[in-house]
């Protein structure tokens, strides 16, 4: 790595390409006929008892999209378009309702937000920080893991795309894993314990905001829709920042201390010159411009929004929602001589706004036709399960399976899709708010930390070479494992606490 | 001023935890002292606590003859339009009186009435007060009894009205309102379609399904091999309405649809047979291979 090889830019709209391999391949090519036959079957078959035709048709059309997003035959914004198409032409939801979609607030906070993370970027705010973190704090291990994962901290609640934290801090994580003398070519634990918990810190803050991922927008938005509970920004971060803070800590001791033990001499740093290079470019960029003044100003502003998005009533009269507040950060950074952003700035990656509009028709159809409680009702009883049950042993199954579902299916956004309507459905199945199983559901949608595999930023961290499948495995698995058991203690506690769980 | 103790007195019966027939009772009191105080109170200048009082001893037992424990509606749909409704009423009687019940429609056509399985031929009169009520002169002992009608309703649903509308569906709604002061238990309606035709989805109902509700009031089920929706009031209190609005289709559905899917999956595995075919040679990159996992 040579650390005048840094490279800052990242354009979200455009889709990065990934070779498939011989296996995806073949899945792809059986894929498409799977999925068309399991939607014939379903749809032709007769209209199950306790079933609307308007739930048939969304169940066959929902199981075929669903086929079709884990196979890839088609890319998935494709797929969320034919969704709708299908919802549309088989009467599974009304047009109105499918197309309606796309102005709900869930869809305008994603494109919102992007449209303020892009002023990150034009104004190498994210840049200068990361630099300065890197400068200030590179010259002990432990302090310059920590000052990582404070800056992903520092980014999730601004950014909802885990890519462009991943990008935008990636060229400091490699000058500075350099200087420790951990490289691709010959890592050390260094290293690892840097990238992963790097991979950890993207994803688990993410958990933290409800602006940190596509999914938690989502999933806020199901349990407003279908459990009728508004969850507000500020809600979110107390009730799921704090746990994130202490997995997080817990995990910046784990790895270094007994996962991946760092040798002394390289606890220390070895290359001579890789401070003096990000000196030159934190140097170069000159003083704090007032670009990332405004930046600053409007990030600060709009944070102070959401976060006190429950006191606004007695302080307005009015409410200013997460969407608003957001709306308000984006029309201050597009106004001329005040902003700093141009409409051709502005980063929006449209392939998730479509997929996440297709994905979110496809839920809502399956929950207003009652389809997601009949599957749900059928399954509980089928395996016998009734209201009788013991909350606790509903919400630890419920967390374990969410936590480690990330194994089996890869899209956050689509997990959010499939799972917290089922969530909301077994609580109202069982006679509890939904929230109390929905939201801490909800929270562990983003911890993607097991594999590669199972998230962008994990694969294009993994190809810095600076760790291995197997290091991903095992400090995953643990730091998943530990996610399950504060989250267990949280429920009891801290969730009971604020009112969440019973 | 009377009205304004009517309500005080309803409100404190409805904070009480009284019983269902301690609360009809009061109720049908206050019910009568409603309706009459229009009539009396231009004229009598006395205290006002005392006609209360007169008017709840005079007409308890006129009003409360009798309350009605279960009534289970069940109307089955036909396709010429008409509806065949059952309707089993049981009550509690004090005696000889007229048993009084909100039903959906007036144009009905009695076949078949039952006191405690015994046919009655006795003349029954409906009464329109924007509610429909059946009016059913009894000469019963005290006790429970338990009261079966078969009527038919004629031109229960306007084909023309009803549809179709976008995708060869219909439109229909039907509610029974409780006008009496006479708490009914429970109220069970049973909504059964013709043969072939079944239900889209259920629209409205009453009680309302409400977004927390843990299930929806209503259930859809199969009654002797057709489609039927079922929904309960319990209890149905005085200006209670139980009833559904729904879409309902005929069943049947094109089969062509699998002739155009064996098309596209036959010409799909052929224009992507690459995708298979030689593992060790570099596969045409489709659009979809540029799609990351979001």
């Amino acid at each position: 790595m040579n650390p005048a090889e840094i490279n800052f830019d990242t354009n979200l709209n455009v889709i990065p390409k990934r070779p498939k391999s011989k296996g995806e391949n073949r899945l792809k090519y059986i894929g498409f006929p799977l999925g068309l036959i399991l939607f014939l079957i379903l749809y032709l078959m007769p209209t199950p008892v306790g079933l609307t035709m308007e739930g048939q048709v969304a169940i066959a059309s929902f199981v075929a999209a669903l086929t079709w997003w884990i196979t890839e035959p088609f890319p998935t914004y494709a797929t969320s378009l034919m969704l709708m198409a299908m919802l549309t032409f088989f009467n599974g939801w009304s047009e109105d309702k499918v197309l309606g979609v796309f102005g709900l607030e869930v869809i305008w906070l994603n494109i919102l937000a992007f449209i303020l993370s892009s002023t990150l970027v034009k104004s190498q705010l994210a840049k200068r920080f990361a630099l300065w973190i890197g400068i200030k704090f590179g010259h002990s291990s432990m302090t310059i893991m920590g000052a990582f994962i404070l800056l992903q901290l520092f980014l999730a609640p601004f950014i909802p795309a885990t890519t462009a934290r991943t990008v935008m801090v990636l060229p400091v994580m490699l000058v500075i894993a350099s200087i420790y003398g951990s490289t691709s070519e010959k890592r050390n634990n260094f290293g690892v314990n840097l990238f992963m918990q790097n991979l950890q810190g993207i994803s688990i803050f993410s958990s933290g905001f409800i602006t940190g991922s596509t999914c938690n927008i989502v999933a806020a938005a199901f349990i407003f829709e279908m459990g009728g509970h508004r969850v507000y920004y500020s809600e979110w971060m107390i009730a799921m920042l704090p746990i994130t803070i202490i997995v997080m800590g817990i995990s910046l001791w784990l790895g270094p201390k007994f996962l991946f033990k760092i040798k002394p001499e390289n606890q220390v740093p070895k290359l001579k010159g890789g401070f003096d290079v990000m000196r030159k470019m934190l140097h170069d960029m000159g003083k704090f411009s007032i670009d990332e003044a405004k930046a600053s100003g409007v990030f600060l502003f709009v944070l102070f929004l959401w976060a006190t998005d429950r006191y606004h009533m007695g302080w307005f009269g009015f409410e200013i929602s997460a969407v608003m507040a957001a709306l308000i950060g984006v029309i201050i950074v597009f106004l001329p001589k005040i902003g700093l952003l141009k409409w051709n700035d502005a980063d929006i990656p449209w392939h998730v706004m479509i997929f996440s509009a297709g994905a979110y028709a496809g839920g809502l159809a399956l929950f207003d036709s009652g389809a997601a409680r009949w599957v749900v009702g059928n399954a509980f009883d089928m395996i016998g399960l009734n209201g009788s049950l013991n909350f606790w042993v509903v919400y630890t199954v419920i967390i374990t399976f969410a936590m480690y579902a990330h194994l089996f299916f890869t899209s956050k956004t689509m997990r959010s899709i499939v799972m917290i309507p089922i969530v909301i459905a077994i609580a109202q199945q069982m006679g509890y708010d939904p929230v109390s199983l929905a939201l801490p559901a909800a929270f562990t949608l983003t911890w993607v930390i097991t594999l590669p595999t199972n998230a962008k930023p994990n694969l294009i961290l993994y190809s810095t070479g600076q760790f291995s499948i197997s290091d991903n495995l095992k400090y995953g698995l643990s730091v998943a494992t530990i996610g399950v058991i504060v989250m267990l203690i949280a429920g009891v506690t801290w969730f009971r606490w604020l009112g969440i769980t019973p | 001023m009377i009205k304004y103790i009517i309500n005080n007195i309803d409100n404190f019966v409805k904070s009480k935890n009284f019983n269902a027939k301690t609360h009809t009772t009061i109720r049908s009191a206050i019910f009568a002292v409603s309706a009459m105080k229009n009539t009396f109170y231009n004229f009598i200048n006395i205290n006002k606590i005392w006609i209360i009082a007169f008017f709840f001893l005079i007409n308890y037992q006129v009003i409360n003859a009798y309350s009605i424990q279960n009534i289970n509606n069940k109307i089955y749909i036909n396709e010429n339009g008409t509806a065949l409704v059952y309707f089993d009423v049981d009550f509690q009687s004090n005696g000889q009186e007229i048993l009084q019940i909100p039903i959906s429609s007036d144009n009905i056509k009695m076949k078949t009435m039952l006191l405690d399985s015994e046919e009655l031929n006795i003349p029954v009169k409906i009464e329109n007060n924007g509610v429909f009520i059946l009016s059913i002169p009894l000469d019963c002992t005290q006790g429970t009894h338990h009261l079966e009608l078969i009527y038919i309703i004629n031109n229960f649903i306007n084909w023309q009205e009803a549809g179709p509308g976008e995708f060869k569906k219909y439109e229909f709604e039907t509610y029974i309102e409780n006008p009496f002061p006479t708490l009914i238990d429970t109220f069970s309606m049973s909504i059964i379609l013709p043969e072939g035709w079944n239900y889209h989805k259920i629209t409205g109902s009453e009680p309302i399904f409400k977004k927390k509700d843990p299930k929806p009031p209503f259930i859809l089920s199969k009654s002797d091999g057709l489609s039927c929706v079922s929904i309960d009031r319990i209890p149905m209190e005085y200006r209670d309405k139980i009833g559904l609005e729904f879409t309902f289709k005929e069943e049947k559905k094109s089969y062509s649809i699998i002739f155009i899917s064996a098309i596209l999956i036959a010409l799909y595995l052929f224009f992507f047979r690459n995708l298979v075919k030689n593992d060790n040679k570099k596969v045409k990159e489709s659009n979809n291979s540029k799609v990351s996992k979001i």
